[in-house]
């Protein structure tokens, strides 16, 4: 049974406190990273200075912020849709046998081999691509929500399913205090890799061309694409600086404190 | 609803004429299956008839694995039967129904919820106003001692607390029938003797509105303190294997001689019924039905050495040697099982005795203990045997685990069958009667004495 949960990759370690010699590896480590992105950084601010204007930092904010709003809205969409499929699938062995694979396969999939499909059918309907680009960010990062409440469904331990069943408990109140909180660490863990996927995925979305036909949404991910495309050194740096920011600020704010709930919420001990 | 055999106009004189006489509960040729592996169904209960009467305390004994959760899970509605039929006061049961409730042996308490919302929870199915559900779960958190405790977490409770907000949870919505899963068996010594007291002394003082309970437990001594009555479960597939009825009245004493005469009829329902079992086993499909218990050696020997000693003189009451060795039944009679399998000793009438060999191998060294163990295994363990024979008769000795796992499973469950396998590779290489090697999963006759 697949319990194990697919583990965030950027959980920020703690700052080691200098004094200790056994951290002295450490300090070394932590002494170039700063001098490097010192320098990296002093050297930007330098060169933006002289090519890049306030108006040039807040259009880039700007779009930071569209692409967080798309971020937010399609993670809560995608909650909406997997959260109860996944629920459905997880607490039947069966069909989590049969159906777990098939999510492991659609995660795997190059989602933009399908970019063209949506090109086409917003150019056919005459769409808009400020809204219509935007579910590309998700399609090949919703499945890790869908993977891990299933994972989370099928670990639920039979006795409180039992439990609850006995007393008959109604299905609002099931799915608030019974199933949601017990797959709620499996579920923030898949919610914390589908938003990292979809601000790394919104580079490739936000910006779309099949052929000769361009299609662009807007949003950063559509900034750093297109600055990329014009070779623009300086813009890219600022892009990239933008969402690392609002990436390490949601994992900060939203998910850290999550995760960290969530954890000892479901502790028996 | 379903009334059986009562005609029509007559069903509400019949309902008030036997609303005292009417069982609470019923089950009728109930049996229980669930597939193995191969997609066969594996029977785990056979034939099921069990009244339940108002009023009393019905326990279901038995070792475990004999389907005694199995079957608590079908009277809660849990579970459906694969045939046969269970009434609730009358009425078909089709589900989990209102007045039956569930005390399990994990406690089932929701982490993120407290004492009070996880006692709450209980009476959701009432739909009552969120004023009167606090009212009436607050009143059940005092009666069952937990007063003060309602904002706790679980995780902040102690094991005996923790199953005190199970017990408030299954009685604030007023249940006719109180069903218990090994309540008190999570729980130390001490802390389960305080909450089976606290318990019996609400039951008899009619404190709780529950008309009858049925309680599932392998200590046998909880159940002769609890119970009016006590249905001692056989296993493979689970049937009743005998009732006693306990008339001893409450409070009971342990030290009481009849309580003690009571305890010893329980050891023989369940001795005699593991002997005959084992004698069946080892006669028919080549012994290969015959289940081992996993037992290392040194429980074995320790269990004859103590069994030898003056203090025993070879023999004892398995009750005498249960208490003195603090072992519950589902310790003592896989080692009561191991001995007489293997003929160091004798069950009878609720007592083990050394046979002249137990006697030998309790006096011995430690490699005439090995031979005498080899030659016991080679004579009374046919899968043992089997085992060495075939890697005999291949001319490269090797054999691999599976073979044998398959010829187990034509007979065993899965489970049982992995048990038996794994006892009969600890005691064959004891006994050096064959090797085993877990990375490659393979028998072979490498280093033993051919």
């Amino acid at each position: 049974m697949a319990r194990a949960r697919v583990v965030p990759t950027w959980r920020i370690s703690r700052i080691p406190r200098f004094p200790l010699p056994k951290h002295a590896p450490d300090v070394v480590w932590y002494g170039l990273l700063i001098t490097g992105i010192a320098y990296v950084g002093f050297g930007l601010v330098r060169s933006a200075a002289t090519t890049l204007s306030w108006e040039e930092l807040s259009t880039a904010v700007g779009n930071g912020g569209l692409t967080l709003l798309r971020v937010v809205t399609l993670i809560l969409l995608a909650s909406v849709v997997w959260v109860p499929i996944g629920v459905a699938v997880g607490l039947r062995p069966k069909l989590t046998e049969r159906v777990q694979p098939l999510v492991q396969f659609l995660a795997a999939f190059p989602a933009n081999l399908l970019f063209p499909i949506v090109v086409f059918l917003i150019v056919r309907f005459d769409l808009t691509p400020k809204i219509w680009l935007s579910p590309l960010m998700i399609l090949g990062t919703q499945w890790y929500i869908l993977f891990n409440v299933i994972a989370g469904a099928s670990a639920f331990p039979s006795d409180f399913r039992e439990a609850a069943a006995s007393f008959r408990v109604r299905p609002w109140r099931w799915w608030r205090q019974v199933m949601l909180p017990g797959i709620f660490p499996y579920y923030v863990t898949g919610a914390i890799t589908a938003s990292g996927g979809a601000w790394n995925a919104s580079i490739v979305s936000e910006a779309v061309s099949w052929g000769p036909t361009k299609l662009s949404g807007s949003g950063l991910g559509a900034y750093i694409a297109q600055m990329t495309e014009a070779g623009n050194y300086p813009r890219i740096a600022l892009g990239i600086a933008v969402m690392s920011v609002l990436v390490i600020a949601m994992n900060r704010l939203l998910w850290r404190p999550l995760y960290v709930f969530a954890e000892r919420r479901t502790r028996l001990d | 609803m379903f009334s059986p055999n009562v005609g029509h106009g007559s069903i509400e004189k019949h309902a008030m004429a036997t609303e005292a006489t009417v069982p609470i509960m019923e089950l009728s040729k109930v049996c229980m299956a669930f597939p193995k592996p191969s997609g066969e169904p594996l029977a785990v209960l056979s034939d099921i008839d069990m009244v339940l009467r108002q009023g009393e305390i019905l326990g279901l004994l038995g070792r475990s694995g004999c389907g005694k959760s199995t079957l608590l899970r079908i009277a809660a509605g849990l579970i459906k039967p694969a045939s046969g039929y269970v009434l609730y006061r009358g009425a078909l049961l089709t589900g989990p129904a209102q007045g039956i409730a569930v005390v399990f042996q994990t406690f089932a308490l929701y982490p993120w919820l407290t004492v009070l919302e996880n006692v709450v929870l209980g009476l959701d199915a009432l739909g009552l106003s969120l004023d009167e559900a606090r009212r009436r779960a607050m009143s059940a958190i005092d009666l069952i001692g937990l007063d003060g405790f309602q904002s706790a977490f679980p995780r902040e409770l102690s094991g005996g607390m923790r199953q005190r907000v199970g017990f408030a949870r299954a009685i604030v919505n007023d249940p006719v029938l109180l069903l218990m899963d090994e309540p008190f068996s999570a729980l130390d010594v001490l802390t389960a003797e305080t909450l089976r007291t606290d318990f019996l002394d609400l039951w008899i003082n009619h404190q709780l509105p529950t008309k009858a309970v049925l309680m599932v437990t392998h200590n046998i001594e909880e159940a002769v303190l609890m119970c009016d009555r006590i249905l001692v479960l056989g296993s493979n597939p689970g049937h009743i294997a005998g009732e006693i009825p306990v008339l001893l009245p409450q409070p009971r004493n342990r030290l009481d001689a009849a309580f003690h005469a009571i305890v010893d009829e329980i050891y023989s329902v369940l001795t005699s019924r593991m002997a005959a079992s084992i004698g069946v086993q080892s006669q028919i499909h080549g012994g290969m039905m015959q289940q081992l218990p996993e037992l290392s050696i040194n429980r074995i020997s320790g269990f004859i050495e103590t069994l030898a000693s003056p203090a025993y003189g070879g023999h004892s009451e398995l009750a005498r040697i249960a208490a003195e060795l603090g072992l519950e039944i589902n310790e003592l009679f896989p080692i009561a099982a191991a001995l007489h399998i293997l003929e160091f000793a004798d069950l009878k009438d609720a007592s083990i005795k050394l046979t002249a060999a137990g006697r030998v191998f309790a006096q011995s060294e430690s490699e005439e203990r090995k031979r005498l163990f080899r030659e016991h295994l080679l004579r009374f363990v046919p899968l043992a045997a089997h085992i060495r024979q075939v890697l005999e008769e291949r001319e490269e000795h090797h054999a691999p685990r599976e073979r044998f796992e398959f010829e187990l499973q034509d007979h065993l469950n899965r489970a049982d069958a992995e048990k038996t396998l794994r006892a009969a590779i600890g005691w064959g290489r004891y006994a050096e009667l064959f090797t085993y090697d877990d990375r490659t999963r393979t028998f072979s006759l490498d280093h033993v004495n051919r």
